[in-house]
Formats: structure tokens, C-alpha cells, sequence
């Protein structure tokens, strides 16, 4: 009888500690994610101060790739759309490989 | 944070102080460290804050010259003489993998965006510092008021949520809707009752225990006394308990009249009313020597009750041997006790075995059983029984008494219109003849017992012959009454004194004599 109710509890143990598992990832997601969503507003606001003679420049690994102002700032408006649209959903992206940032 | 913090005076079970100081404490350090931790943060922002401003001024100095000659770092440990140049073109990290190559002002103003970027952030943490400093100091308060430890007290105050509303003790209906749909019921109860064959008897314990259940969870018993219904089906149960004495009554006669009693089990049994009534038939039918004990009920059952009491003397004639569940509703009962076979086919198995357990300790059980078995106002006349010669006598209500009975007030009793009306009638030709007897009315008291017993011996031999049809005369009665002059007489309003005492049983005797002779006179007839 004793031995039962060790088990059991045991076992609600281990769901707990996965449950806080689950949840000390999703906080750090929802921590990434928030970084993110501020750091691309910053750079939204540059791209606005910046004029046409500016050249603007996306580092894709070792290279800078020369961009478009416009579509720089096209690019960091979906980026940031995509990011709240995470933070919404509750959910987190895969927090090595970020798709918007290579 | 701040949940396990203030968790901690709740669940430390140490009594002493009534702020309980480690708690506090501990409160008190966890606020602290919250507090500590965004003054580490505003540092680093105030840092990242003059290192943005170390930069602005380097680009504000950058262009002055084409080219510097600098020592450039070459790895950690080396350096090199070079030259900067382009000291205008500046690129600018933007965030996110993110450069734009601009011109030392426009980076300036790059720098005071981010600048103002940071200020905030700083200002934030600054509120949240200043708003846990507030907390600390609170809890340095509490803490000394703890320490302190003489005319603050904490006042608490515990709910208790284990209090639990028993289920429906009362039910709200609704304003204009019936809470008992007893037409429906009568019918149903027709078509059970044709259908119905002879049940086990098993199968009735277990179907009166369940609804023993259910009565008790409903609880509606005492509050609805009232109406009773009648379901012929088995489904209901609180219901059950609550049928509408006509309802039943009705049904009762059309039982009688069709099927046999045993057809009746499933539905009677739930009725309170019935069951008395009923039950002796369906004891009759089935055990042949069941008692009426539901004639406890009897006492306020409507008028039909005699009637159905005659009926009952149907059945018992045919079957049962020992004893007299005779027509008359305070007869039965004693009889019932006596026989004390299956005694209670009542509503309640409770009553049943607190009868059983009476006969057994032959009115020793009296008082134990009362209180958890009176839940309703048969139970009270069940449990209330005195013990004459041995035997169970049920106490007569005051209602019953004869006083009462000359009164202008009716329904004093199982009385039916008719034979109620008859009593009176005879009562007060009684009256007249017996005007002068009042003195012999002490010896008669004394015989009227003996009376009662003989009476009981008697009704048996009288209940196997014929059928009673439940039809009493006055005429008869009159004549009935004239060879036993001294029994039922005795007792009338003209004695005051003895009303209550002598009424019981002198109305017993009467109700005895009436019937029983009534069918005697019958059978001569």
C-alpha cells in the first residue's frame, strides 16, 4: 500500500518536474522572442531616420550583402509582424535557426 | 517573487508571535533581493548609457581629420601602425544582423535614438526598484512590530470551505411551475398497476432501500407532507415520499377494485400513505401474515382510509391466519405489532427494523429508536407506542380524543365522512342514554383494557369469516352496542376529567366495537 502511494507519487513528481521543464522553455522562447520584437523595433525606427544615400547592408553569415533601404525596411516589418505573431501563438520558434535574421 | 514570499506567513506553523518573525524575515530578504537585482540592472544600463555617450563624442570628432594614424589592434596582444580613413563613413550596426552605412551625424543621431531607447528601460527599472523599497520597508515595519510583540495583533480570519450545503434541503421552484405533477403520475400508475405481476420480496427491500436513499439525499420528507404521488413506475423517489393522499387514494380504490394487492407492491411501497394501507394487502397477498403497519399513517390519512382499511380485511381474510388487520386504522396497529411478522413493508426500512427491534426488546427500545426514525408525522405515532399488557398499544393523539370528536372539528382522525358521522351520531345518542352513567365510568375504565384485549382476540376470529365492506350503519352500531353497554359508553364529554385519557381508548373500543360488529351484524345478516 505504501509502496503504491510512493510510486504514485513519484510519478506525479515527474510530471511536475516536466511541467516546470516545459515551462522554464517557453518562458526563455517568450524572453527570446520579446528581445527580438524590441531589437527590430530599434533598427524599424533607423531604417526611418535613414536617408536613400545610405547604403544598407545585411550580414548573411560572413558577407554583407548590400541591401535596399526600402526593402530592408520591408524585410524588418515582416520580421517583426512574424515575431508578435509568435509571441501570440504562445509558441517558440526555433531559437537557433531564426529564418528572418539569415 | 513575490507568491513564495508571501506564502511563508501562512504556512509556518510556529505560534508564538502572530506576524511570525522568520517569515517576515524571509519576506523581507526576498524583497530585498528583488531589489538589489534592478539596481544591478540600472547600473548596466547606466553603463551601456556613458559608453553611448563616449561614442557621440567620438563620432562628433571622427571627421575632423581625413585620416588618423592609429596603432591598430592586430589580435589580443599586438598592435600596428595604420591609418583611418574615411573617418566619415561609418557603419552603423542597426540590430539584427542589420548595417547601414551612414555618415558620422547621421550615426550620431542613430546613437540618440538608442540612447533614448536605453534612458527608458533605466527608468523602469528604477520604478520597480523605488516600488519594492516601499514593500521592504513595510515588511521592516512588520518585522519590528513583531519584535515588538505587545498590542498589534494580526487578525485573521479563517473560511472554513468545508462547509457543505446539504443536497436541496430546500427546493426553490420556480414561481408558476407545479413542483409535483401528480395527474401524470395517477395515470402512470393505472397502467403499472394492470401490468404489474407479484414481485419477490427481495426485490421490494432492495427497491425500498434505494428509495430510502434517495429520500434522504432529496430530504424532502419533512417538507412536503402534503401531497403525496404516486409512481407507478419506480422512478421517482423523493417524490414518492410526498404523494397526494387522493391521488393515492384514487388509485387505491382502483387497485382494489381490479388487480390483486400484490400487483401494487412497486408503486405502494413508495407512498407514505399507502404503504400502511396498502402494504397489508400486499403483505396479505404475499406473506400471509404481514402486518398493516402503514396504519400508523393511518391516523391522518384522509377518509378513504377506513375504506381501504376495509379492503385490507379483504385480503387478510383470504390469506392471513394470525392476525387482524382490521379495518379500523388504530387496530392494526396493535395487531400489527403482535403478529410482528414482516411488520413494516413501510416506506422506510428504518421503521421497519426499529419495530422489529421493538418487538424483540418488547418496549425496551422505545426510546433509542425515537429520535433517528421520526423523520415524518407517521413516525411519530410508530414510535410513540405505549405497552399495555404486554403488549404495543400506539398512543392516541389528543386529537383523537373524544372531546374532540364531539366538536365541531373534523378529520380528527382516520375517521371517514361517513363512519365518522355515525360515530358522532352514536357518540351523542350514546351521550343521552349514558347521561347518568358518569359514575360508572371509573369501573368502566377499568375494564375498558380488558375490553381492548378481548376486542383484540376477538377481531381476528371476525376477520377470517367474511369481507368487511367497510360500510358501517348506524342502526347496527347502535344495536351492536346495546349488548356491551358498559364499553364503549364510559367515556363521553360529560367527564371532562378523563377525556384524554379514557378517549383513547374508550374511542378505540367504540371504533373496534363499530366495525367488528358491524361485520358480525353483517355476517348474521
Amino acid at each position: 500500500m505504501a509502496e503504491l502511494i510512493q510510486k504514485k507519487l513519484q510519478g506525479e513528481v515527474e510530471k511536475y518536474q516536466q511541467l516546470q521543464k516545459d515551462l522554464s522553455k517557453s518562458m526563455s522562447g517568450r524572453q527570446k522572442l520579446e528581445a527580438q520584437l524590441t531589437e527590430n523595433n530599434i533598427v524599424k525606427e533607423e531604417l526611418a531616420l535613414l536617408d536613400g544615400s545610405n547604403v544598407v547592408f545585411k550580414l548573411l553569415g560572413p558577407v554583407l550583402v548590400k541591401q535596399e533601404l526600402g526593402e530592408a525596411r520591408a524585410t524588418v516589418g515582416k520580421r517583426l509582424d512574424y515575431i508578435t505573431a509568435e509571441i501570440y501563438l504562445g509558441t517558440t520558434p526555433d531559437l537557433e535557426a531564426d529564418p528572418g535574421s539569415f | 517573487m513575490q507568491a513564495p514570499s508571501d506564502s511563508e506567513p501562512h504556512a509556518s506553523a510556529s505560534a508564538a508571535a502572530p506576524l511570525r518573525a522568520p517569515e517576515v524575515a524571509r519576506l523581507r530578504e526576498e524583497q530585498e533581493k528583488v531589489v538589489t537585482n534592478c539596481q544591478e540592472k540600472i547600473q548596466h544600463w547606466k553603463k551601456v548609457d556613458n559608453d553611448y555617450n563616449a561614442l557621440q563624442e567620438r563620432l562628433s570628432t571622427l571627421p575632423d581629420k581625413l585620416s588618423y594614424n592609429i596603432m591598430v589592434p592586430f589580435g589580443p596582444f599586438a598592435f600596428m601602425p595604420g591609418k583611418l580613413v574615411h573617418t566619415n563613413e561609418v557603419t552603423v550596426l542597426l540590430g539584427d544582423n542589420w548595417f547601414a552605412k551612414c555618415s558620422a551625424k547621421q550615426a550620431v543621431g542613430l546613437v540618440e535614438h538608442r540612447k533614448e531607447h536605453v534612458r527608458k528601460t533605466i527608468d523602469d527599472l528604477k520604478k520597480v526598484m523605488k516600488n519594492f523599497e516601499s514593500r521592504v520597508e513595510f515588511t521592516e515595519d512588520l518585522q519590528k512590530m513583531s519584535d515588538a510583540a505587545g498590542d498589534i495583533v494580526d487578525i485573521r480570519e479563517e473560511i472554513k470551505s468545508d462547509f457543505e450545503f446539504k443536497a436541496k434541503q430546500r427546493i426553490a421552484h420556480k414561481p408558476h411551475s407545479k413542483p409535483k405533477t401528480s395527474n401524470i403520475f395517477e395515470a402512470n400508475f393505472a397502467n403499472e398497476v394492470k401490468s404489474g405481476d407479484l414481485l419477490a420480496d427481495k426485490k421490494l427491500w432492495a427497491r425500498l432501500e434505494e428509495l430510502e436513499r434517495q429520500e434522504e439525499l432529496l430530504g424532502e420528507l419533512d417538507s412536503k407532507s402534503d401531497t403525496m404521488i404516486v409512481n407507478g413506475e419506480d422512478t421517482t423517489s423523493s417524490e414518492e415520499e410526498k404523494e397526494d393522499q387522493n391521488t393515492n387514494v384514487n388509485v387505491k380504490h382502483q387497485k382494489t377494485n381490479s388487480l390483486t394487492p400484490s400487483s401494487c407492491h412497486k408503486d405502494i411501497i413508495h407512498s407514505e400513505l399507502l404503504n400502511g394501507q396498502v402494504n397489508s394487502q400486499l403483505n396479505c397477498s404475499v406473506n400471509g401474515s404481514n402486518s398493516c403497519h402503514s396504519n400508523e399513517d393511518d391516523d391522518d390519512n384522509s377518509d378513504d382510509g377506513d375504506n381501504e382499511n376495509d379492503h385490507n380485511a379483504l385480503g387478510i381474510g383470504d390469506n392471513c391466519v394470525p392476525t387482524i388487520y382490521f379495518s379500523h386504522t388504530v387496530e392494526p396497529k396493535r395487531v400489527r405489532i403482535n403478529t410482528g411478522k414482516n411488520t413494516t413493508l413501510k416506506f422506510s426500512e428504518k421503521k421497519e427494523e426499529a419495530k422489529r427491534k421493538r418487538k424483540n426488546s418488547s418496549g425496551s427500545g422505545h426510546s433509542t429508536q425515537e429520535l433517528p426514525t421520526i423523520r415524518t408525522p407517521a413516525d411519530i405515532y410508530r414510535v410513540f407506542v405505549d405497552v399495555v399488557n404486554g403488549e404495543y398499544v400506539p398512543r392516541k393523539s389528543i386529537l383523537k380524543s373524544r372531546s374532540r370528536e364531539n366538536s365541531v372539528c373534523s378529520d380528527t382522525s382516520e375517521s371517514s365522512a361517513a363512519e365518522f358521522d355515525d360515530r358522532r351520531g352514536v357518540l351523542r345518542s350514546i351521550s343521552c342514554e349514558e347521561a347518568t352513567c358518569s359514575d360508572t365510568s371509573e369501573s368502566i375504565l377499568e375494564e375498558e383494557p380488558q375490553q381492548e384485549n378481548h376486542q383484540k382476540k376477538l377481531l381476528p376470529l371476525s376477520g377470517t369469516p367474511e369481507a368487511f365492506s367497510g360500510t358501517v350503519i348506524e342502526k347496527e352500531f347502535l344495536s351492536s352496542l346495546t349488548p356491551h353497554p358498559a364499553i364503549a359508553h364510559p367515556v363521553l364529554p360529560t367527564i371532562p376529567e378523563r377525556k384524554e385519557i379514557l378517549s383513547e381508548v374508550s374511542e378505540e373500543t367504540a371504533k373496534r366495537v363499530s366495525k367488528f360488529k358491524a361485520s358480525r351484524l353483517q355476517q348474521k345478516n
